[in-house]
């Protein structure tokens, strides 16, 4: 319990407590305080055992626990954080609001943790809400007019989703506000789909399902590079999250499989995925383009999770930790070039392995991961999945799994020809003289991690395959699907 | 037979403000005048919560006759918990706007005046009481007009141009209020010959029964209504709000907002219940009427708030909104409904008047600057009155452990029972909800954004705002805390009611 609360509180109050420290000191302390977090994550990951309850009002409770999902999620999510402080301190850029920005990040790594260890619907509610407030200022950090509005573009989406779980909360009554059970609280059926596709629709709204996607490309777009990875990866995360456990741990499978919600959540993920990867394909801004695709991606994990079968359920879990990992890394790597040479657009990376040859050897990797290739983790995921949307059977499960290869296919087509051009720009490209290298061993360094993050995921699936299996179990109480 | 001792507590409020208001002229000095006003209403509070505290537990509603005169010749005041309650929110609430405002109030009134000005809101806290305990109907017509004149008069305290024309304003169009509010009881007293509410409410309910006079009955109900709608800003006729709170000294506008708005729509309240009853309103469709212009009043307030750079203007705007809040509760025409639009308006006397007295000292720091352009940063200079602003920011657009997330969850929960009103309620909630972040977290991050127009010299720490706003920060925060043993009470006292 003492875990718990303190891998909660350190990075809420460190975080506050970065706002007054000095510049030339922010990088170290971030440093420090990130690896720290990471311990205490960790620590509480494996050994956390026990919860953290608080009565309000007679009525609402704060329930926080850790179950196995949330262990994972744990870990996944101060690792990517660590990596993130890494990358800002290497890149050399905000100079004058650095410790502003770490502040939040550090504020908003607690309200993460938050809501994965929340053990019932209105505690998760709270924290989706903080992690709203918190995360907006750091999209401000990007610090142009476009930066505001984007900003504002979150905060409107962030609490049109959030206002929609409210009013599902309200439909569903005061069974929904239990604390979370293997197998979904058994609630009275009159408006309980109607509840949880609120519920879907809100939670969705992190996780960039249509239709409440469209605040996605402006903030990874204009806020700080590693902000946009954190955004992709982590707090995406957080809003699938969130879906999962609605779907699993307060509504069930028994009440929402088979039933026209599901039907139309499904469609809404394909619609998601289709949108998002024909977006990308001309998109020529390269952060832009990632975000179409993060936009794409994470709707697999959805699809995943809305078959309700256990091949789907262990796709998504999966993708949600590739995905996590592969788009942070191939943030990181716009960044690098944004850094190294200053383009920004697609068209203008031609021949730029020239310059940077490792960093663009690890993007192609991370981009064979995002896309589905193996052996990397994003193949090992988008394979569990089809399979989930095969075993969902009928024809929407057929046209899932069509518009699976269909948008991997796309995304393949948005990311393969930028390595292409990079590592092999023809015969007709003239090379500019090189520069010396301004990107250092902290911007490279997250690369690499990520990079053989996904290799182990593929060539281990076994593991994480058999975690998420454990986990369907649990949940489903032995359905064999 | 003696009466309890607490029983004497209602008519000794009123008369104690009155008497202090009365005392004022002789005040040469404002801070004379202020330690009177404030004094007179933090005792008329602690009483006030004597009170509350000795009703709920008894769960009593007495009756307290003025004079020997015996209904229906005398005239009567009754207080159950919940008009105590209300009374505490009242008084309360005017004792700390009076005391975070004062450093405001001792630069914008001039010297002469200030007793005036405090004489008025003595009075003005008087009035709000007497509409709470009236048990008579014309009584609650008299203190509708102090009320309504007290009110011009601190709007006009501040003595610039821009205020003395939006007080007319507000003067104008609340004696329209007044006016068909006046109409209205002439016409109840002509059908049915009773001032006291008891007695109406006998006689209302015999006219029913035969179905006579059911026009005229709509029509009181109507006139009313909308009187009461005028006063308290709904949707349509909120247009004088934004310039006369948005113009006015710091206390004026809090005590204006959070206050005085409400005590037309109490008044209202009971007439509803205790002379019509429930039912009886229900049919004559004034309850639909009420939730068409809440939620309009809802969306429309916030809307005109998010293009406002003045921000007390914004403020204003806001508490449009928030009045939109409560008369949607009111009109979904359930027991439930009505708790929830008291909760609202309990915490929209706590919430505003904190976010009205931290914006004063924000433009106190910043230089006297009113647009949130040239007020970024201003809570770098304060970071008490950055922190309240934000937490009232917050409260209203409905984190959880705040007590704006209650209202919310409240109103909901009451829109559930209504099938026909369910979605549009729900679908109003959330897109007001939406509204209020995208005007007040710009605000927030304007306010804490270090900018050129932070003043640089070093501002005296101003202990009387300190104490004021941290006061009603502390109520934000309980009444979002601990709903349960407050919303009881409200139930209890509607109970009684009927």
């Amino acid at each position: 319990m003492v875990l718990l609360l303190a891998s909660i509180l350190f990075p809420l109050i460190f975080g506050a407590a970065m706002s007054r420290v000095k510049e030339s000191r922010a990088d170290a302390l971030a440093l420090i305080g990130g690896c720290t977090a990471l311990a205490l994550n960790v620590a509480a990951a494996l050994f956390s055992r026990g919860s953290v309850y608080a009565f309000f009002g007679g009525v609402f409770e704060i329930l926080q626990v850790l179950d196995d999902a949330a262990r994972v999620m744990y870990v996944l999510a101060a690792a990517l954080f660590l990596l993130a402080l890494v990358f800002i301190s290497g890149e050399g850029e905000y100079r004058p609001r650095r410790a502003g920005l770490y502040g939040f990040l550090f504020l908003t790594l607690g309200a993460l943790n938050q809501l994965y260890a929340a053990g019932n619907l209105f505690t998760f509610y709270l924290c989706f809400e903080l992690v709203s407030l918190l995360s907006f200022p750091l999209v401000l950090h990007g610090g142009t007019q476009r930066a505001r509005r984007a900003a504002l573009i979150y905060i409107g989406f962030s609490f049109t989703g959030t206002a929609l779980a409210l009013t599902g909360m309200k439909i569903a009554g005061e069974g929904a506000l239990l604390p979370f059970a293997a197998g979904g609280l058994a609630l009275e059926a009159e408006n309980s789909l109607a509840a949880y596709l609120l519920f879907a629709l809100g939670f969705g709204c992190k996780a960039g399902l249509y239709p409440l996607s469209a605040w996605l490309v402006p903030a990874a777009n204009e806020s700080p590079v590693a902000v946009s990875a954190l955004l992709a990866g982590v707090i995406a995360a957080a809003g699938v999250f969130g879906v999962f456990r609605v779907s699993y741990e307060v509504f069930g499978s028994e009440l929402i499989a088979g039933s026209w919600a599901q039907s139309v959540l499904i469609a809404l993920a394909c619609l998601t995925a289709l949108m998002g990867a024909m977006l990308a394909l001309h998109e020529q801004v390269l952060k832009k383009r990632l975000a179409y695709l993060t936009v794409s991606q994470v709707s697999f994990a959805l699809i995943g999770f809305f078959t309700f079968t256990k091949a789907g359920f262990i796709g998504g879990m999966a993708q949600i930790v590739c995905h996590a990992c592969a788009k942070t890394g191939l943030f990181f790597g716009a960044g690098a070039i944004k850094r190294e040479t200053g383009f920004t657009r697609v068209d203008e990376m031609r021949g730029v392995a020239r310059d940077m040859p490792g960093t663009m050897i690890l993007i192609t990797l991370l981009a064979f991961s995002a896309i589905g290739v193996p052996p990397f983790g994003g193949f090992g995921a988008l394979w569990q999945i089809g399979s989930g949307a095969l075993a969902f059977g009928g024809t929407g499960g057929t046209l899932a799994l069509a518009a699976l290869v269909l948008s991997a296919l796309l995304s393949a087509g948005a990311l393969l020809p930028l390595a292409r051009d990079a590592i092999f720009p023809g015969k007709d490209f003239i090379a500019c003289v090189k520069a010396p290298p301004k990107i250092g061993w902290r911007v490279f360094a997250p690369l690499c991690v990520l990079c053989a993050a996904v290799l182990a995921f593929g060539l281990l699936f076994g593991l994480l395959g058999n975690l998420a299996e454990g986990v369907y179990t649990n949940l489903i109480g032995g359905w064999a699907a | 037979m003696m009466l309890p001792w607490y029983q004497n507590i209602p008519f000794a409020s009123i008369f104690l403000l009155m008497i202090a208001g009365v005392l004022m002229l002789l005040m040469k000095r404002g801070k004379s005048a202020f330690i009177l006003a404030f004094t007179v209403s933090l005792t008329v509070a602690a009483l006030s919560a004597v009170l509350t505290v000795a009703l709920y537990t008894g769960n009593e509603r007495f009756v307290y006759t003025m004079g020997e005169f015996p209904a229906p010749w005398g005239n009567e005041l009754a207080a159950g918990p919940l008009e105590a309650l209300l009374a505490f929110m009242f008084s309360m609430g005017v004792a700390l706007s009076l005391l975070g405002g004062r450093s405001d109030a001792a630069n914008d009134i001039l010297a002469p005046k200030q007793s005036i000005f405090y004489l008025m809101m003595c009075e003005l806290t008087a009035a709000m009481l007497a509409l709470t305990y009236t048990n008579d109907i014309f009584t609650g017509y008299v203190f509708i007009e102090i009320s309504t004149l007290s009110a011009c008069s601190i709007v006009m305290a501040r003595d610039t141009a821009k205020t003395i024309v939006a007080t007319i304003r507000y003067l104008v169009i609340s004696l329209l209020g007044s006016g068909l509010f006046l109409i209205g009881v002439v016409m109840l007293y002509c059908i049915t010959g009773h001032l006291l509410i008891p007695q109406l409410g006998e006689k209302i309910a015999e006219l029913v029964a035969t179905g006579t006079y059911t026009e005229p009955l709509t029509i009181v109900a109507g006139l009313l209504f909308i009187g009461v709608a005028i006063k308290s800003a709904l949707f349509p006729f909120y247009a004088w709000l934004p310039f006369a709170h948005g113009g006015a000294t710091t206390s004026s506008s809090a005590v204006l907002s959070g206050l005085v708005l409400k005590s037309y729509i109490i008044l209202l309240v009971k007439l509803f219940y205790e002379v019509f009853t429930i039912e009886v309103i229900r049919s004559l469709k004034v309850t639909n009427i009420m939730f068409a212009f809440g939620v309009i009043g809802m969306l429309v307030g916030s809307w005109r708030a998010i293009k406002e750079e003045h921000i007390k203007r914004m403020l204003a705007y806001s508490s449009v909104s928030q009045v939109g809040y409560i008369f949607m509760g009111l009109g979904l025409g359930t027991n439930l409904g009505v708790a929830a639009a008291f909760y609202q308006i309990l915490v929209h006397a706590a919430t505003k008047p904190m976010l009205f007295i931290s914006a004063g000292r924000l433009i106190d720091v910043q230089g006297h600057e009113k647009s949130l352009y040239r007020l970024r940063g201003a809570a770098r200079s304060d970071p008490l009155a950055g922190v309240l602003f934000t937490l009232g920011a917050l409260s209203m657009i409905g984190l959880p452990l705040l007590a704006g997330f209650i209202v919310k969850f409240g109103l909901a929960s009451a829109s559930l029972i209504n099938p026909h009103r369910m979605w549009i309620a729900l679908g109003a909630l959330v897109v007001s909800t939406v509204l209020n972040a995208l005007y007040y977290l710009p605000a927030v991050i304007a306010l804490w954004t270090p900018s050129g127009f932070m003043v640089r010299v070093k501002q005296p720490r101003d202990w009387r705002f300190a104490v004021s706003a941290s006061a009603f920060g502390a109520f934000v925060v309980l009444l979002g805390v601990s709903c349960l043993p407050v919303i009881d009470l409200i139930e209890n006292g509607l109970a009684l009611w009927t």
